[in-house]
């Protein structure tokens, strides 16, 4: 048995701060969780701008060292590598930006940016075989080489940009994508057909795939699992079928009231929570919820929530769901626990 | 019952290129009633943007509008000079730009910010009729009246957006265009800026023109909605109706790729590219991408027309009863 794609085990990232630094920011707090890709799924981390999502991500690009703890890839700690170790990492964990204009150098042609990867780890015997590649993954995202290549960043929309990045990262086979906001800066009717796109990675190629949103319908509509977080920790995490179609956090109930959907039965209604938060949630030892809360109680303040495992593929960090309705305690997660609660089906929860 | 507030007859931007002129906005005619949310979607190009700028009359070069009318209340804005544009802009029809939340000086109060306008416009007013003013504005935006003293970096993103709100309606407008108002925020923080939007609509009794391209947005907050297809509108429709049954297969595509929450289902986009305006496609721009393309499409530009009362759609699918 290979070690799990991915770990984080007690990860801390803090920025700021020193003893006395008040400005110090807390960006994700002892957060773990365990990504297998047997059989790679598709993983949807949705927050709002201070979630501590982009941070997941670049702790795990390596981008960033964890304050505390470990982020391990095939058991391996990522700033520990050898350097052949970190090569291996580099060929399969793969990358998708939000902004596709800002990706490209705007002095060479689109061709640039998917040779230099077959080179950089001699995926291609001749400069034919690495078009022809090239060709084969143009294609798979839906564009047509003889009008991709050749031509220069600025002669290409955001749609076709951020699609040649997704056959970039087709290209080299990875094992794991992580894809952060990849639609929110392309046009609505590009964004389903890039979307599938990346979908298509995972179910044809068996690429795992890590989908960084704030959009809780597209993680919904490609993802297997889901985990929402909110200023640094995990509010409620599962199958993604659980968490969207009966948010039990108040947190993830707000997300789920605001996004604005085209369905007459789905319309807006005002809710009762708390606008913007009131001071820096890392202020007190509480839910970090707790000023945005409809339900908040005094224990809310003083101290941060446990997991609690409600359903066999669902938990939830908030005191509301300590005890099912009939008055039993529900079971409590260490922090490692999260791993158990995912699918590891694409199919359990499929409608 | 219903007061048009704002005509528009076919109107016209033209773009001079290199390569020959580029009609951004072709022959676009609707009426705007007083009181009314519309929302105009469409991709990148579409010349949602542009018509929203023509409207406020900030076309820049080498951009101009060729022809049409604008009527607001009744006068043709379409004619005027620059300088009786610049009577007209904030006081009866106000533009909140795409981006507005980074349109705001780095370098002076909000305060200031806001009266600026004002202040333009030839009214003075004292000191304190001036706080009490900023005051009463921003605390319609839903801001605290501290905020006046902040500058732009103090704020988040959905302030600033309160803020440049709190400047289209300093001088009451009739018409205000707020062009995607809310593409860079968060979804909750989005859902409360445009609850604000349509409760100072509300207040003032004025029409509002949304473009946009997002189309759960849309079904959130118009009365009746635009769909622009390559400088041209396609579809203009009640939204309920628009929703539920779509005349321009357009339309159908842009509802039907949006995901949704309400069941799973594998996404489909709209296939092919938005058309480059330089190099339309004969007859109807949409026809490469249509999947009920018939003949007469590649030949004929289908003009818009009342296909149901009160909806409109310029396709040639909907024009003989079958």
């Amino acid at each position: 048995m290979s070690a799990p794609l991915i770990e984080f085990r007690n990860v801390s990232k803090i920025f700021g701060g020193g003893f006395f630094d008040k400005n110090r920011t807390i960006a994700l707090e002892n957060f773990s969780m365990t990504l297998d890709d047997n059989p790679p799924l598709i993983t949807a981390v949705v927050g709002e701008s201070g979630s501590g999502k982009t941070t997941l991500a670049r702790l795990l690009l390596g981008l960033e060292t964890p304050t505390a703890g470990q982020v391990r890839y095939r058991g391996k700690e990522i700033h520990k590598m050898n350097k052949a170790e970190h090569r291996d990492f580099l060929h399969n964990v793969q990358f998708i930006f939000q902004d596709p204009f800002g990706v490209y150098n705007p002095f060479y042609r689109v061709d640039h940016v998917l040779l230099k990867p077959l080179q950089k780890f001699k995926l291609a015997s001749s400069r034919r075989q690495a078009y022809h590649l090239i060709e084969e993954a143009l294609e798979t995202v839906g564009l047509r080489p003889e009008e991709t290549l050749g031509r220069y960043p600025h002669q290409m929309s955001g749609g076709q940009r951020q699609r040649i990045m997704v056959a970039r990262a087709l290209l080299l086979k990875p094992k794991l994508i992580i894809a952060d906001e990849p639609v929110s800066m392309v046009d609505a009717s590009l964004r389903a057909t890039i979307l599938s796109n990346i979908q298509r990675l995972n179910e044809e190629f068996g690429i795992s795939i890590i989908y960084i949103t704030h959009d809780l319908a597209t993680g919904y509509q490609i993802s297997h699992n889901m985990l929402v977080l909110y200023h640094g920790a995990v509010a409620e995490a599962g199958a993604v079928d659980l968490v969207v179609n009966e948010p039990q956090h108040p947190y993830t109930q707000l997300l789920m009231n605001s996004i604005p959907q085209a369905i007459p039965e789905r319309m807006w209604h005002r809710d009762d929570a708390a606008p913007a938060p009131t001071r820096p949630a890392a202020d007190f030892p509480g839910c970090k919820f707790t000023d945005r809360c409809p339900h908040a109680m005094a224990s809310c303040r003083t101290q941060q929530p446990p997991l609690y495992r409600t359903a066999p593929h669902r938990a939830v960090a908030c005191y509301l769901h300590e005890a099912d309705p009939q008055g039993n305690k529900i079971p409590t997660l260490d922090t490692t626990g999260l791993d158990h609660v995912f699918i590891t089906e694409p199919t359990l929860y499929e409608s | 019952m219903s007061e048009v507030i704002l005509a528009i007859r076919d109107l016209q931007v033209q773009y001079d290129t290199s390569r020959g002129p580029v009609n951004a906005v072709n022959h676009v005619s609707f009426d705007l009633q007083k009181g009314e949310i519309l929302g105009l979607v469409g991709e990148s190009g579409s010349g949602k943007t542009t018509l929203g700028m023509a409207l406020v009359g900030l076309i820049q070069k080498p951009g101009r509008v060729v022809g049409g009318e604008i009527r607001l209340d009744g006068r043709n804005l379409a004619g005027l000079s620059r300088h009786e544009y610049k009577a007209v802009r904030l006081s009866e029809i106000a533009l909140m730009p795409q981006g507005a939340m980074n349109s705001l000086n780095p370098v002076t109060r909000i305060r200031e910010q806001i009266l600026d306008g004002i202040r333009d416009h030839g009214i003075n007013m004292t000191q304190k009729e001036a706080d009490v003013h900023v005051e009463r504005l921003l605390e319609r935006v839903g801001l605290r009246p501290e905020v006046a003293n902040m500058h732009a970096h103090e704020l988040s993103g959905g302030m600033k957006q309160r803020v440049a709100m709190a400047i289209a309606i300093s001088l009451q407008p009739k018409v205000i265009i707020a062009d995607e108002p809310t593409s860079a925020l968060d979804v909750v923080v989005q859902k409360r800026v445009m609850e604000t939007l349509k409760d100072v609509q509300e207040e003032l009794g004025a029409s509002i023109i949304l473009i946009g391209h997002d189309m759960g947005l849309m079904a959130q907050t118009v009365d009746r909605l635009g769909v622009m297809y390559a400088g041209r509108l396609v579809e203009l429709s009640p939204i309920q109706e628009a929703l539920i049954k779509p005349q321009h297969p357009y339309t159908r595509l842009l509802i039907e790729s949006l995901p949704t929450t309400k069941g799973k289902k594998r996404l489909r986009g709209i296939p092919g590219l938005a058309p480059q305006l330089l190099n339309l496609p004969r007859g109807c721009a949409f026809h490469p991408r249509c999947p009920h393309t018939f003949d007469h499409c590649t030949q004929e530009n289908p003009a818009l027309r009342e296909v149901i009362t009160q909806r409109w759609a310029a396709c040639h699918l909907l024009e003989e009863p079958s």
